[in-house]
This record gives structure tokens, C-alpha cells and sequence, in this order.
């Protein structure tokens, strides 16, 4: 575990002095996002951007986790990836240019799959990003954040429909957890025209969801408590919908009743 | 009776639960999530909840892709 720093240097002054002018964030905002360390689960489309945008605001420390190599089809939306890139770990390519620009970013890498043996690697993490794209990794995640108590900013994009919401112990306890919304069991729909999409879109997504995780980590309240975003690209609608615990959920039904 | 479903007005039977509608629509049940009135209500209680006249309904799929 890294040091945790309890002043700005001038340099970290001028250099974040946009954010700090923010009544929201200031210079104790700011220090929290130098403290903070976040782990993202996932480093395509959703995952390079938001860890480009947590790096550029301070983030102090950045665990990725991915099994993924770079391919082709990514490169019109995974725009820290290039053709030379090709065939390599994305977690591998995304650390060493995140490095090269920001270089007081501590990087830590893990390449393959989320599965529940690697839990301890959420343990000092102070917000999980899920950037996954598939139900296990995002269940596993939920399961794991959910009995460790760390704060889990989940965002999904398939075709022209993406939502967002962010599970954090007090919010969960009244609206439920991810599997609540989505239960064990939950299949994504197959077809050609569920598997398309515009690199604008996932941009878009990753940088709510980056928007929301500063803030969080920020220590500002949460704008989606009991919430869930749910965005219509076909239509443009952009809705923020209640979330309601599912009294039977297999992950946080049967554990907060062991609690009362 | 009338529901708003995805933001079009539609006539649907009295007393029709959302397991219902969505089976008369053939849409899996496992691959979405249903939103009444602004609030997702969780799959295990679709086939006791009895959707009311003008209740807004929004089906989305489950997308999981990152
Ligand atoms: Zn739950």
C-alpha cells in the first residue's frame, strides 16, 4: 500500500488547479483522488477510456485486469491501442502508455479473467470499476464487492443501450445489488445487430462513468443513489431509474437477513 | 385496458401480470429488465405483479457488453 500524501506538492497544485477551483472537488478532493486506488475490471472499450480519464485527474493508483489482447475490430473505440498494438495484453499496452504520460500513477497489472479467486485484489480498493462484457465477471463482481464492502461502479453497452449505476454498501441495503437488477441467470441477447457499436456511444459511457467514480472518490455524495442510468442512443433518451432490492436475491437477500 | 409500453400507448387484457406480457411478446424473460413506472422491479416478483390501466412500462434488453 502506498503512502498516503496529506499535502499538495505546487507542481500537483498547478497542474490539477482546474479540478481544485471546483467548490465539489477543492484541494482535500483532490488529495482524496491522489489517495485513491481503484481497480478496473476490463479494459476494452468502456475500460482504456476511463482509466485514461482517472489517470489525467490524479488518481494515485490503477490495478487493470483483463485476459483480452488487443485486436483489429477494437482499435475505432479502444483509442489508447494502435495497430502496432495488435495481438499484444491490453492490460499490458494500456499500463505502459498510461506510465508514459502520467507517470506518478502507480499501475499495477493482472493479466486474465475476474473470477472469485482473485477477490483479494478488490481488498484496499477504494472503487471497483466494472467495464466487463459479460454477466459472470459482472456477477463475480458483485458478489465479491458486495461481501468485501467496496464500492462497485457498473457499466454495460451493447449496440444502442447502456446503463450505469454505482452499488455502495448503504445504497445497496435500500435498493438492492446488481444481481437484484440483472439475476444469476440473466442472457445477453445474440444477434448481429446486439453486438454492433459506435465508438462515440462507448465514449460516452466511459466517461459517466469516470465523471461519477471522481466524484465518488472525491467524497462528494452520490448523484445515482438507488439509481440505475439507463440510456436509449436510438432515441437519444437518457433516463435515471429507481432501483428496487429483489427480496429474494441470491447475493444481498440472503446475507443481510443472516445480519438482522 | 391501456398500458404505456416503451413509450407507445397499447391495449392489453385486464389483470395481465408482466411474466404475461412478456411471454405475448416473446421476449425471454432472462434477457431483460422491466421498468414500471420509473422503478426496476426484480424478475422474481414479474409473475405476481399485475400491471394497473396507464401504467408506464419500459422493457430493456440486458446488456453486459464493456
Ligand atoms: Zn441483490
Amino acid at each position: 500500500m502506498r503512502t498516503k500524501q496529506n499535502a499538495l506538492s505546487d507542481r500537483q497544485f498547478i497542474r490539477y488547479s482546474k479540478q481544485i477551483m471546483l467548490p465539489a472537488y477543492g484541494e482535500r478532493g483532490q488529495l482524496n483522488l491522489l489517495n485513491s486506488h481503484v481497480v478496473i475490471v476490463g479494459l476494452g472499450g468502456l475500460g482504456q477510456q476511463a482509466a485514461q480519464l482517472l489517470a489525467a485527474a490524479g488518481v494515485g493508483q490503477l490495478t487493470l485486469i483483463d485476459p483480452d489482447k488487443v485486436a483489429l475490430d477494437n482499435l475505432p473505440r479502444q483509442t489508447l491501442y494502435r495497430d502496432s498494438h495488435i495481438a499484444q495484453a491490453k492490460v499490458l499496452v494500456a499500463a505502459r502508455k498510461l506510465r508514459q504520460r502520467y507517470n506518478e500513477v502507480a499501475i499495477n497489472t493482472i493479466v486474465g479473467a475476474f473470477d472469485e479467486s482473485k477477490a483479494h485484489c478488490l481488498r484496499d480498493a477504494d472503487l471497483v470499476l466494472d467495464c466487463s462484457d459479460n454477466f459472470a465477471c459482472r456477477h463475480a463482481l458483485s458478489r465479491v464487492t458486495f461481501a468485501q464492502t467496496t464500492a462497485l461502479l457498473s457499466a454495460a453497452i451493447s449496440a444502442e443501450q447502456a446503463w450505469l449505476a454505482l452499488f455502495v454498501a448503504e445504497d445497496v441495503a435500500e435498493a438492492g445489488c446488481l444481481h437484484c437488477v440483472f439475476p444469476t441467470g440473466t442472457k445477453t441477447a445474440q444477434s448481429c445487430a446486439s453486438q454492433g457499436v459506435m465508438g462515440s456511444a462507448v465514449a460516452t459511457v466511459a466517461s459517466l462513468q469516470a465523471e461519477l467514480a471522481l466524484r465518488h472518490l472525491s467524497g462528494q455524495p452520490n448523484h445515482l443513489f438507488g439509481q440505475l442510468l439507463h440510456i436509449d442512443f436510438t432515441h437519444w433518451r437518457f433516463n435515471k431509474l429507481r432501483r428496487s432490492r429483489d427480496p429474494v436475491c441470491n447475493n444481498c437477500a440472503t446475507a443481510l437477513r443472516k445480519c438482522s | 385496458m391501456k398500458l404505456i409500453i416503451n413509450a407507445v400507448a397499447e391495449e392489453v387484457l385486464l389483470n395481465i401480470s408482466i411474466t404475461t406480457l412478456l411471454e405475448q411478446r416473446d421476449i425471454a424473460a432472462n434477457s431483460v429488465a422491466v421498468v414500471v413506472n420509473g422503478v426496476i422491479t426484480p424478475r422474481s416478483s414479474w409473475s405476481t405483479t399485475i400491471c394497473q390501466a396507464n401504467d408506464e412500462i419500459e422493457i430493456f434488453s440486458a446488456v453486459a457488453g464493456g
